[in-house]
């Protein structure tokens, strides 16, 4: 590996006849991409910044749940950026990943249909639409604030904050808390959103881990290169909040 | 809430929403099936279309649009508005709606089928006796194909009770009002909780294994 | 009653048929002509089966369709008009009550019969707790019958009523049905094509032919033409008008006059006013070229040889007995033996057993 910086990778008819070699022979080649899981909410982001890491990367997006199913139920991928911390803890208390890391931290924000939003906004007419608390970290989010505001308006659980964002963007629901990264992909209007302050709900650290496997040194240089400087900028810029030091995860810290 | 509270709560939601949207499917689909199954209208081929679309489009395609024509500004949530109603988006009316769509063809396919069949003469002898079209299809038409009604029943029920894609988008998954074992199903999935999933799905099966079982043997009898 | 039906009615590629019938209904009229004819199409567009046909259907004046399709036709179920189909066409789910009822319901307008005077005169009451699938042939067709009297209608169309039916189940409903065409409430078109039960039953007898409809004037004529549409028929027989003359009550039999020979039928018909029309069927006839005593055909008419057509394996002979004719049915054989051809004088022997009588009914020779 080591190509220089920058270097942009596109799939070109060699690389495909390499691709189709590899996995002929069965073996591990360094011209295959490596094979990612990403986290829906993650997915703007990632494709900002895949194009400025060195080893070419094919992700698979899904929620956090389904790839996490997917693995234990044998799905072979190099590394696993997850939406939360629980998922990727599991698959190394599994043994089956190592080397945990925050690779972005998630910013909740509430998105409504009119404008200027706030805590006032909240009210028990209003339909707002989340995440599912029970299993995604913005759901969970949303609910720890909605219980810190001590505000019930009526809530709509949808699977995902892109399903919750498409409740609030269709007009079916009044309003939806979502990701900072999904309004700033979408490039909607500040005056629309409320960026609830951190004080309303524990952090939403996603967490990256390698997953074991043939490649897995491949992948741990990858996902140091996402931690790094120059992509951890364009991870902030989609929307994310991330911090000098990209310290490791581990249970304590809770 | 439990999670055998959950599973409750989702099944009876599960039970009301097949149950309603079974009992509408009977009320719409016999004469919406008659008309496609005697009409010489060139407009047929298009209702006929729309009635099946459920059958090739995913779900989640119903679904999508759906939700759009149930929120207050669509055309559906609209009227319910104008009626005095809530917004029809992630309401059990809004569910019923959805369902009575999706499940349209599997009530009114098998039934215009069995419609085809009837014999022209026996229509003829009715009308020479005086009854009118709609005499005809109430007093001959529907008693002569009873059991393809009742098998269309089942399956619309059944249908509904196994019904996803268009409840995970339009439904909002509201425990008590819109959370079917469907969804809760997937949620338990999603939460790792592979007890409760494998209890739900257990559910599910059986019921179909039941259901489809006692029709098919009362069929032929 | 004024029936009109004129246009084209056409069904599929294959079916064309031009019709034209306007007639007057009088009491029964039957409805004669070779299969193919368009009699069943003819009842059908006065039914209102046919409602995208181009033809004008009228019946008294009243246009129910229309050729060129201004304004809608009137739905068959507002025609009062009760058909009786060659199949019964009962309705399965339901008991003989329950098709019997299914016609009570109608509020068109029309002549209707009490539910209790069907049962009755049908002798339907054994029968109303049953499904059609548990009755007779001839059983179903009762049903039927008494379904179709229960309904409104001024006008009663029988679509051979009889023709789908064995041999016993036709002597099962037949007298039903002459009785009840002798009752009529309202006018009847009967299709038919055998010629004794067309004199059992009518006042009129009308011919289709490819669509049209001509009415038959003079039944004895119309029934010894050998070129009409029921002569290859195995009932191929000729219908002769006859004077009454004595009753012989100690043999049971009837003296009549015909072409000045007498003929003795079974039964005192000195009640008869005017001639008495009886079928003779070609086959019951024999010829003779000489005179024969002894033989126990009573009935002999002498007469002249007019017209021989080959008739499959066997011959039919015309024989002019004065201004009537009667017809004859002989092996060609006969015809080489005897050496019959036109102007030949024969004797033609009848069996007496095989003449048929009719009522008062049947059309003036």
């Amino acid at each position: 590996m080591g190509g220089g910086q920058g270097r942009v990778m596109r799939p070109t008819p060699g690389h495909l006849v390499v691709a189709v070699v590899a996995l002929v022979c069965g073996a591990a080649s360094s011209a295959a991409p490596l094979r990612i899981a990403v986290a829906s909410n993650f997915q703007h982001a990632f494709e900002t910044v895949r194009t400025s890491l060195d080893a070419p990367a094919d992700p698979t997006y899904g929620s956090t749940g389904l790839l996490y199913a997917q693995i234990m139920q044998g799905r072979t991928f190099d590394a696993f950026l997850s939406a939360d911390r629980e998922r990727p803890l599991k698959l190394v208390a599994q043994g089956r990943a190592f080397g945990p890391q925050v690779y972005a931290r998630g910013s909740l924000v509430l998105l409504v249909n009119e404008d200027s939003p706030g805590p006032h906004w909240l009210t028990t007419d209003r339909r707002v639409a989340l995440a599912n608390p029970q299993t995604a970290p913005y759901g969970r989010a949303a609910r720890q604030a909605l219980d810190a505001l001590g505000a019930s308006p009526r809530l709509i659980n949808g699977l995902n904050v892109a399903q919750a964002f498409h409740f609030a963007a269709s007009g079916a629901a009044n309003g939806a808390f979502v990701a900072l990264a999904q309004v700033t992909a979408q490039g909607i209007a500040e005056k629309r959103y409320w960026l609830l302050p951190d004080r309303l709900h524990a952090p939403i650290e996603q967490v990256a881990v390698v997953m074991h496997g043939e490649r897995e040194a491949e992948a741990q240089a990858w996902l140091a290169q996402l931690l790094g400087r120059d992509a951890q900028s364009l991870i902030g810029s989609a929307g994310y909040r991330v911090s000098g030091d990209v310290a490791g995860v581990d249970d304590s810290r809770d | 809430m439990s999670v055998a509270e959950d599973i409750l709560l989702s099944a009876w939601v599960t039970g009301l929403l097949a149950l309603t949207t079974t009992a509408v499917l009977l009320l719409v689909s016999p004469p919406l099936a008659w008309w496609i199954a005697q009409t010489r209208s060139r407009w047929r081929p298009l209702v006929e279309a729309f009635v099946a679309l459920p059958l090739v489009l995913p779900p989640t395609v119903l679904g999508f649009y759906l939700l759009l024509a149930l929120a207050p500004g669509g055309p559906f949530g609209a009227i319910a508005q104008a009626l005095g109603g809530a917004p029809l988006a992630f309401t059990f009316t809004g569910l019923v709606i959805g369902s009575i769509i999706y499940s349209l063809p599997f009530v009114t396919g098998p039934l215009s089928a069995a419609y085809r069949t009837t014999d022209g003469q026996l229509l003829e002898a009715a009308a020479s006796l005086g009854a009118s079209p709609t005499t005809r299809f109430l007093r001959l038409v529907l008693p002569l194909h009873r059991k393809a009604l009742v098998a269309a029943g089942v399956l619309g029920f059944a249908h509904t009770v196994g019904e996803f894609g268009i409840v995970l988008m339009i439904g909002g998954n509201i425990p008590g009002e819109t959370r079917v074992l469907s969804i809760a199903l997937f949620d338990r999935v999603e939460m790792l909780d592979y007890a409760g999933a494998h209890a739900i799905a257990a559910l599910l099966l059986a019921f179909a294994v039941i259901v489809l079982t006692f029709t098919y043997r009362w069929l032929r009898t | 009653m004024r029936l009109k039906a004129q246009g084209e009615l056409t069904r599929g590629p294959d079916f064309r048929l031009l019709a034209d019938l306007d007639v007057d209904v009088d009491g029964v009229a039957a409805l004669v002509g070779a299969s193919g004819a368009g009699k069943s199409s003819l009842l059908r567009l006065i039914s209102g089966f046919e409602p995208h046909a181009t033809v004008t259907v009228e019946v008294d004046g009243e246009r129910w369709q229309a050729a060129d399709r201004t304004g809608s036709a009137v739905p068959a179920h507002r025609r009062a008009v009760g058909t009786v189909f060659q199949e019964s066409r009962l309705f399965p789910h339901c008991t003989a009550r329950g098709n019997l009822e299914f016609a009570g319901r109608s509020r068109r307008p029309g002549v209707k019969l009490a539910f209790d005077e069907v049962v009755h005169v049908l002798d339907l009451e054994p029968l109303l707790g049953q499904y059609p699938h548990e009755l007779s042939g001839g059983q179903r067709q009762r049903v039927a019958l008494g379904r179709t009297l229960l309904a409104p209608a001024k006008l009663w169309l029988f679509d051979e009523p009889m023709s789908a039916l064995d041999p016993a189940s036709r002597r099962e409903i037949a007298p039903y049905l002459y009785d009840l065409c002798r009752r009529h409430a309202v006018p009847i078109v009967y299709v038919s094509h055998s010629l004794p039960e067309v004199l059992a039953i009518a006042d009129q007898v009308w011919i289709a032919s490819a669509g049209s409809v001509t009415a038959v004037d003079s039944l004895p004529a119309f029934s010894t033409a050998l070129d009409h549409p029921l002569m290859s028929d195995d009932q191929a027989g000729a219908v002769i008008a006859c004077r009454f003359k004595s009753f012989d009550a100690r043999y049971g039999l009837s003296e009549l006059v015909f072409a000045d020979a007498p003929l003795f039928v079974p039964g005192d018909l000195s009640a008869v006013g005017g001639p008495i029309l009886l079928h003779i069927p070609a086959r019951d006839v024999s010829l003779s070229t000489t005179a024969i005593d002894q033989v126990s055909i009573l009935n002999r008419v002498a007469g002249t040889v007019d017209a021989i057509v080959q008739d499959g394996e066997a011959a039919l002979v015309r024989v002019g007995c004065g201004e009537q004719s009667l017809l004859a049915r002989v092996t060609r054989r006969s015809v080489d033996e005897l050496r019959l051809e036109p102007g030949t004088r024969v004797l033609a022997l009848i069996k007496s057993v095989a003449v048929r009588t009719t009522a008062e009914l049947g059309p003036q020779p």
